[in-house]
C-alpha cells in the first residue's frame, strides 16, 4: 500500500545544509558555521570585482551621492533606505512541531491537495520542515564494513535535526532570472515577489530554485473538490456533488487579505507581505505629514513567527541595527544555507549547538561532533574543528584527506 | 476595512490556549497568540487548525430527534422535558458522560446539577488523559529555570499538555549567542521517537513499559548517593522507599530485567552525576501515559533535589468526583442506567474495545451534544449540535489557573448549543444565555468591586489578571508513596515473541477528534513525515527479528510502500488483510493504566486506523 | 502637331543592331544626359560602361536601416529597463549590451532589409503604375528584334530639336516621340 510521505530524501549530499556542533566545540570556535563549514567558508574575504554590480549596490551609491548633493531621493527607488526585511530561524529552538506550517496555511489560503497529490509531491505547504536522521558514519562490522550506510544495518539510535525551509528571498534569486514572462521580480525592500496574474505556469522558476520552496497549483485545488481533480470541466457538472452551500461554508475560512490562487500559477512564501503592507500603511497613517514611516521593530509578525511556540523565528528590518533580527544576524552561529551559490538569501539560520554530557556512554570521544558534522567531515575530507578549523584565515588547506590525526583538537 | 482582533481562548483538555482571533468581514479568519497573556507562547498546530473546524461542512447543523431534523425550539423543548423528568426522579436512572474541558462555568453548572439531581451518576472519559489513582498533585513546570531536564517518557514538547509553554521555556534555555551563554541539557528516556526525543541531548531508547524500571533505577541511584541528602528529607521513610524502588527496578523478579538494567548502568551513573551537580535546577518530568509510580518517583526526586519552587510547582489536584466509563458500561449493561446524556466525545469510536460500548449504548436512551454525526450517533434519541469555541460564549482556565475568556467571533452558524446552555436547560436554570452564565461565574471568581469595568477588561485582555493558582509548598506524604510503590506490578521485558504494542495519540488528529480536519491530516508527521495516513511503526531490528524484509526490496522502484501486516491483540485483529500474515501474539495489552488496545474502525469519514501502533524499539518509517 | 497638346515623355530611337545601340549609348553618355535608358531583347555586354552607370546607391539605405535598427533596439531596452520601469530580476543589472543584443540584432536585420527593399524601390522610382512606353506601338519590338534608346523629356538637357539632332547623328532606324 502506498503511503503519502512528504520527505523521502534524507541526505544532505555532503553539503552542510544543517550545521551543528557540540557546545564544547562552539565555545572554541563560535563562528564555526560560517567560517569552517561549507564552500562559502573558503571564499577569500576580498573577492575580486565582479562582472556586474547588483542593482541594489549601484543604486545605493548613486542615491548616496544625490543625497549628499541636494538632499533629495533618487527616483525610482530601487533599494529602500527605510526597510530591508530579513529573517533568521534558530535551529537550537525549533523542535519541528509544525505549528508554523498550519499557521502559514491558515493565513495564506493554502489549499489542501489530498493524499494522491501528496504522494506525487504536490503538497502546497509554503513552509516545510526538513527532518534529517544522522547516525555514526560507517558500518563498523559485517559484510558492509566501510560503507556509510547499509540496508542491513539501519541505525538504531539516530540523531534528528530539523530545519524549517520556506522561500529565503534571495537577492540574487535564481528563480527570477529564468521566468520567461517576468512573473517574479524583486521589490525595493528585499522581498522576492510573485505576480500571480502574470504567471503562465512554465515552472522554470521552481526548477531553478536551489531550496525547492516554490509550489505549483496543478489542479485548481482551491476550487475543485479533491476527488475530481482530473476531470474535465464538462464532467464537473455531471458528477454527484455535495450541496453548494455546504462548500460555500468551507470558503469562509479564507483570509480576505490574501489572494486565492488559480491553477497553473506558482506560489511561495511572501514574508506575509499583506502584514508588512498593513503595518506600513498603519505607520504612514500614524506618521501623517512627518517622515516617521519606519515600522517599529516587532510590529510585523509573520504568521509562522507568531505561531512558533519556541520563538525560533525572528523577522524584522535589517537596516535597523537595534532590531531583533539584526542582532540575530550578528550571532556567531548565523549562516546561510547553500550560501556558496551567492544567492544572498535574506533568511539565514542559526546553527544548532547540542549540549551533550562528555561523561555519558553515547558521547563519542574520538570524534566529539554531532553525527551530521561527522558525516560532513567524512564526505568533504576536512574537519571543521581540527587545527585548520578557521578556514577564513588560510586558503591553502583543502583536501588534506580523512586523516584521523587531524581530528584531535590541539594536536599542533 | 481593517480587520479587528478579539481575545478569546481555545478550551482544551488540559488548559485553555489564549488566543487573539482576527476577524475580517465579520468572521474569524486567523488565530494568533494573545500577547497580553503572560503564559502566551505561540500556538500549536492543532489550535491553528481548529479554525477550519468551525467551517467544516460536515458539522451537525440542526437538532436531530432520531433521524429527523427538527427546529432549535423543538430541541429546547425536548431538553426541558428531560429536565423536568430529571427533577421528578432526582436523576435516578440517568447518567452523564462528559469529555474533558477545563471550564469554571461548566463546573459550576455541573455542581448545581449534581446537587439538584443527586441520584444521577457522573462519568468522564478521555482516551488520552488517563486518570491516575495515587497521584494527588499536579505539576506545573518552569523549564526556563532548569539547567537539566530529565524526561521519563514525557513528550512535553509535543503531545503532552502545555506543550507550547514548555517549548517556549525550553527554547529560552537553548538559544545562545556567545561563548559565555549557558545552555540547558535534556535527557530523554522514551519508547517511540517523539519530537522531545528528537531534540534531546541524550536519548535512551526503551520499551515504554520498562521506563518504570528505569525510573526506579535512577531514583534509587540518586537517593542512595551521599550528595543528595535524601535521608534528611525522607526521614524514617528512607529505607522503606529505597527497598520498594529496588524491587521495582529489579522488575519484581521478571526475567530479562537484570540484563536490561546492566545495560543502563553507565547511562544512569553519568546522568546522576550531572543531576547532582545541578541541584535545585533540575526537573524530572514523567510522561502522562506512564503509571502512577513514575509520577510519584518524579515527585520524590523533585522534592529531594530542591527543585520545587524553582523548576516545578505542585498543586494539589482537585477531586473531580467523576466515575469511569467502565463503571458506566456496566451500569448500562445491567440497565440500572437507562438514560444517558453525553457531551462531546465519541466513545463508540474510542472507548476501550473490551467494554463493548456500542452495545451498551444501544440499551439506553441517549441524548447527545456533539459537533457532528459520527459513530456514536447511531440509534441516539436526540443529537444536539455543539457550538465551536469560536462561535460561543464561555470561559476556561489556562494551565496555571488564570481565568480565560472564550468570546464568540461570529454568530452561531447553525442551530447549535454550547455546553453551558445545554447544561443550564437541563438544570432548569433561569440564566440560559451562555454570556450571562459566564458573567455570573466571572463575578464569583473575580470578586471585583466595579463589575462592569472589570468585565470589559476581562473581555479585552482575554483573561483575568492575578487569577492564577497560588502555589504552596506541597505536603508530600512519603508513607503514601511507599504504599503506592508496593502496589506496582511490573511488566515483563518485551521480546520477539511477546511484542509490546504502544498506542499513542497522534500528533495531528489526537484521539481521532480531528480526522475531518484537512489541514491536520495533510500535515506531515514531524518524525515520519507521513501525511493522510496512519501506519504501524516498528524498528528495523524488530522487523528483521520477525522476518519482515523492508517493503521496497526486491528491486522495487516504488518508494513509500508500506507492507500491510495483521496485528492480533487478545484475539482482536485489525481489519486489514495482510500480505504475509504473521500472527503476533501478545501477553499484555499496551501499557495498561488507562490506555487499552482499541479495535479499528474504518470511520465514517473514510479514514482508517486512527490510533498508531508502535513497537517500542527505535522505529523508522516503514519503507 | 496634334500630339503636342499631350505631354511629351521623351524621344525614342530605334536601332537594328546592338552595336548601333552601344555606339548611340556612348554618344548620349558623352553628351551628359542623365535620364535616359536603353531597351533590348537580351542583355548586351558592356552596356553598363557604355551608359556610364555607377554602383547602386541601395547600400546606403541598407546601412542607415541597420544602424537605426541596432541603436533603437539597444535604446528601447535601455529606456524600458533602466530609465522608465526598472525591475530587479535576479540581481541582474538593469541594462547590459549582452542581453539586449538579440533584440538589437533582430532590429538591425529587419530595418536593414526594409532599407534595402524600400531604397531599391525609391531609387527605381517605384511604385510606378504605368509606363508610357508600353502604349507606344513600335515599342513592342523591344522584346523581339529591335533595340531602343529613350531620352526622357524630364532630363535637364532635353531640348526637342537638339536632342533630336543628337539622336539622328547616331543613325537610328527611326526616331519617334513618346507621349505620356
Amino acid at each position: 500500500m502506498e503511503i503519502a510521505c512528504t520527505q523521502d530524501h534524507g541526505s544532505m549530499e555532503g553539503r552542510p545544509i544543517i550545521r551543528e556542533a557540540n557546545i564544547q566545540q562552539f565555545r572554541k570556535h563560535p563562528d564555526f558555521a560560517a567560517s569552517s563549514m561549507g564552500i562559502d567558508s573558503h571564499f577569500p574575504h576580498d573577492l575580486p570585482s565582479k562582472v556586474y554590480n547588483h542593482p541594489y549596490e549601484s543604486y545605493e551609491k548613486k542615491a548616496e551621492e544625490k543625497q549628499k548633493k541636494d538632499g533629495t531621493t533618487l527616483y525610482p527607488i530601487i533599494k529602500s533606505s527605510v526597510h530591508q526585511w530579513a529573517m533568521t530561524i534558530d535551529l537550537n529552538a525549533c523542535t519541528g512541531c509544525n505549528a508554523c506550517v498550519v499557521s502559514c496555511q491558515s493565513e495564506n489560503n493554502i489549499p489542501i491537495v489530498g493524499k494522491d497529490q501528496v504522494r506525487r509531491g504536490r503538497e502546497m505547504h509554503w513552509l516545510r520542515i526538513d527532518r534529517y536522521f544522522s547516525a555514526p558514519v560507517t558500518v563498523p562490522e559485517g559484510s558492509d564494513k566501510g560503507k556509510i550506510r547499509s540496508e542491513k544495518n539501519l541505525p538504531a539510535d539516530p540523531q534528528v535535526s530539523v530545519q524549517p525551509m520556506a522561500c529565503v528571498h534571495c537577492e540574487n534569486a535564481p528563480c527570477e532570472s529564468v521566468c520567461p514572462v517576468n512573473a517574479t521580480v524583486h521589490d525595493e525592500e528585499g522581498l522576492n515577489l510573485m505576480v500571480y496574474n502574470r504567471c503562465v505556469g512554465t515552472r522554470y522558476c521552481s526548477n531553478n530554485c536551489p531550496y525547492k520552496v516554490r509550489r505549483f497549483n496543478f489542479f485548481d485545488y482551491n476550487l475543485r473538490p479533491l476527488d475530481s481533480l482530473y476531470d474535465s470541466p464538462v464532467m464537473l457538472d455531471k458528477l454527484p456533488r455535495r450541496p453548494t452551500d455546504e462548500f460555500e461554508i468551507a470558503k469562509l475560512v479564507r483570509n480576505p487579505d490574501v489572494s486565492v490562487r488559480m491553477r497553473g500559477v506558482m506560489e511561495k512564501c511572501t514574508y506575509c507581505i499583506q502584514r508588512i503592507e498593513g503595518a506600513k500603511i498603519a505607520q504612514k497613517i500614524k506618521a501623517g505629514a512627518s517622515d516617521a514611516v519606519e515600522v517599529p521593530d516587532g510590529v510585523v509578525r509573520t504568521a509562522c513567527l507568531d505561531a512558533c511556540p519556541a520563538e525560533a523565528i525572528t523577522f524584522g528590518n535589517k537596516l535597523d541595527p537595534n532590531s531583533a533580527v539584526s542582532k540575530s544576524i550578528k550571532n556567531p552561529r548565523n549562516y546561510s544555507v547553500l550560501g556558496y551559490l551567492e544567492t544572498r538569501a535574506r533568511t539565514t539560520y542559526l546553527a544548532r549547538v547540542r549540549n551533550p554530557n562528555p561523561e555519558m556512554p553515547d558521547y563519542q570521544e574520538s570524534l566529539k561532533s554531532p553525527y551530521t558534522t561527522q558525516e560532513y567531515f567524512k564526505t568533504n575530507a576536512e574537519d571543521p574543528f581540527g587545527h585548520h578549523g578557521h578556514h577564513g584565515d588560510n586558503h591553502s588547506d583543502h583536501g588534506h584527506g580523512a586523516d584521523d590525526n587531524h581530528a584531535k583538537e590541539g594536536s599542533h | 476595512m481593517f480587520p479587528s482582533f478579539f481575545a478569546t481562548s481555545r478550551p482544551t483538555r488540559s488548559g485553555a490556549v489564549p488566543l487573539l482571533a482576527k476577524s475580517a468581514d465579520g468572521r474569524p479568519v486567523k488565530l494568533e497568540r494573545n500577547p497580553l497573556h503572560p503564559d502566551s507562547s505561540g500556538t500549536d498546530a492543532v489550535t491553528q487548525a481548529s479554525l477550519l473546524d468551525l467551517y467544516d461542512p460536515d458539522r451537525l447543523k440542526s437538532v436531530m430527534q432520531g433521524s429527523n431534523s427538527v427546529t432549535r425550539q423543538a430541541g429546547v423543548d425536548g431538553l426541558r422535558s428531560v429536565a423536568s423528568d430529571l427533577e421528578k426522579s432526582k436523576g435516578a436512572g440517568y447518567a452523564f458522560l462528559l469529555d474533558s474541558v477545563q471550564s469554571p462555568s461548566r463546573d459550576r453548572l455541573i455542581a448545581k446539577l449534581r446537587s439538584k439531581y443527586p441520584e444521577a451518576t457522573w462519568h468522564h472519559y478521555d482516551p488520552i488523559q488517563p486518570a491516575l489513582d495515587g497521584v494527588t498533585h499536579k505539576a506545573f513546570y518552569a523549564l526556563d529555570k532548569a539547567d537539566i531536564i530529565v524526561s521519563l517518557g514525557a513528550d512535553f514538547l509535543g503531545s503532552e499538555a502545555e506543550s507550547t509553554r514548555h517549548t517556549r521555556d525550553f527554547a529560552r534555555g537553548r538559544k545562545i549567542s556567545s561563548v559565555d551563554d549557558k545552555m540547558n541539557r535534556l535527557y530523554v528516556v522514551e519508547g517511540p521517537m517523539t519530537i522531545t526525543g528528537a531534540g534531546a541531548d541524550h536519548r535512551l531508547r526503551m520499551a515504554p513499559s520498562q521506563i518504570e524500571k528505569f525510573a526506579a533505577f535512577l531514583a534509587m541511584d540518586i537517593i542512595t548517593d551521599k550528595n543528595s541528602n535524601a535521608e534528611s528529607v525522607l526521614g524514617e521513610n528512607y529505607a522503606k522507599m529505597v527497598q520498594e524502588l529496588n524491587s521495582i527496578k529489579s522488575g519484581k523478579a521478571n526475567e530479562g530485567a537484570s540484563t536490561l538494567i546492566a545495560s543502563w548502568s553507565s547511562w544512569v551513573e553519568a546522568c546522576k552525576n550531572d543531576i547532582l551537580a545541578h541541584k535545585g535546577h533540575v526537573v524530572f518530568i514523567p510522561g502522562s501515559s506512564q503509571p502512577a509510580s513514575v509520577h510519584l518517583m518524579c515527585q520524590v526526586l523533585n522534592a529531594l533535589l530542591g527543585n520545587i519552587g524553582t523548576t516545578v510547582h505542585y498543586q494539589a489536584d482537585e477531586a473531580h468526583n467523576f466515575s469511569s466509563i467502565q463503571l458506566l458500561a456496566s451500569t448500562l449493561q445491567s440497565s440500572s442506567v437507562s438514560k444517558l446524556i453525553m457531551i462531546g466525545g465519541n466513545p463508540v469510536y474510542n472507548a476501550p474495545a473490551d467494554l463493548g460500548w456500542a452495545d451498551a449504548q444501544k440499551k439506553a436512551t441517549v441524548i447527545r451534544l456533539s459537533d457532528r454525526l459520527d459513530e456514536s450517533s447511531e440509534n441516539v434519541a436526540w443529537s444536539f449540535p455543539r457550538s465551536h469555541f469560536l462561535e460561543s460564549w464561555g470561559d476556561a482556565r489556562t494551565a496555571d489557573g488564570t481565568l480565560a475568556a472564550v468570546q464568540p467571533l461570529i454568530a452561531p452558524l447553525y442551530d447549535s448549543f454550547t455546553d453551558l446552555e445545554f447544561l443550564a436547560i437541563l438544570g432548569g436554570e433561569n440564566t440560559l444565555k451562555p454570556h450571562d452564565i459566564v458573567r455570573e461565574t466571572f463575578k464569583i471568581v473575580s470578586r471585583a468591586s466595579d463589575a462592569d469595568s472589570a468585565w470589559k477588561h476581562f473581555l479585552h485582555d482575554g483573561y483575568l489578571k492575578d487569577s492564577f493558582f497560588r502555589h504552596s509548598k506541597p505536603d508530600f506524604q512519603w508513607a503514601s508513596f511507599i504504599s503506592e510503590f508496593k502496589k506496582v506490578s511490573t511488566l515483563p521485558v518485551p521480546g520477539k515473541d511477546n511484542l509490546e504494542v504502544v498506542f499513542l495519540p497522534d500528533s495531528k488528529v489526537e484521539d481521532g477528534t480531528f480526522t475531518n480536519n484537512g489541514w491536520l491530516q495533510e500535515l506531515p508527521d514531524p518524525i515520519t513525515k507521513i501525511s493522510w495516513d496512519n501506519v504501524i511503526l516498528m524498528s528495523p531490528a524488530t522487523a528483521q527479528a520477525l522476518g519482515l524484509p523492508p517493503s521496497n526490496h526486491e528491486g522495487s522502484t516504488k518508494y513509500n510502500m508500506a507492507r500491510i501486516i495483521e496485528v492480533e491483540i487478545k484475539g482482536r485483529k485489525n481489519l486489514r488483510p495482510s500480505l504475509d500474515s504473521k500472527r503476533i501474539r501478545r501477553l499484555h495489552s499496551g501499557i495498561g493504566h488507562g490506555i487499552r488496545p482499541q479495535s479499528l474502525w474504518p470511520g465514517r469519514r473514510g479514514n482508517r486506523v486512527l490510533q498508531r501502533f508502535r513497537c517500542p524499539h527505535r522505529q523508522k518509517f516503514l519503507h | 502637331m496634334a500630339q503636342d497638346s499631350q505631354k511629351l515623355h521623351g524621344l525614342l530611337a530605334q536601332f537594328d543592331t546592338p552595336a548601333d545601340l552601344m555606339h548611340a549609348a556612348e554618344m548620349i553618355r558623352d553628351h551628359g544626359y542623365s535620364r535616359w535608358d536603353v531597351f533590348s531583347p537580351f542583355p548586351i555586354h558592356g552596356m553598363d560602361d557604355a551608359m556610364g552607370l555607377k554602383n547602386s546607391k541601395v547600400g546606403w539605405f541598407t546601412f542607415i536601416g541597420g544602424f537605426t535598427g541596432f541603436f533603437s533596439g539597444m535604446g528601447m531596452i535601455w529606456y524600458m529597463n533602466e530609465f522608465n520601469y526598472p525591475l530587479i530580476v535576479g540581481g541582474k543589472p538593469f541594462f547590459s549590451p549582452i542581453f539586449s543584443f538579440p533584440v538589437a540584432y533582430e532590429l538591425t536585420i529587419l530595418l536593414g532589409a526594409f532599407g534595402t527593399l524600400l531604397g531599391m524601390a525609391f531609387l527605381n522610382r517605384l511604385p510606378r503604375l504605368h509606363n508610357p512606353l508600353l502604349k507606344h506601338s513600335s515599342f513592342k519590338r523591344a522584346t523581339d528584334d529591335q533595340f531602343f534608346l529613350l531620352i526622357e523629356a524630364s532630363d535637364a538637357k532635353f531640348d526637342s530639336s537638339v536632342t533630336r539632332q543628337l539622336l539622328e547623328s547616331t543613325h537610328p532606324v527611326k526616331i519617334e516621340e513618346v507621349q505620356e
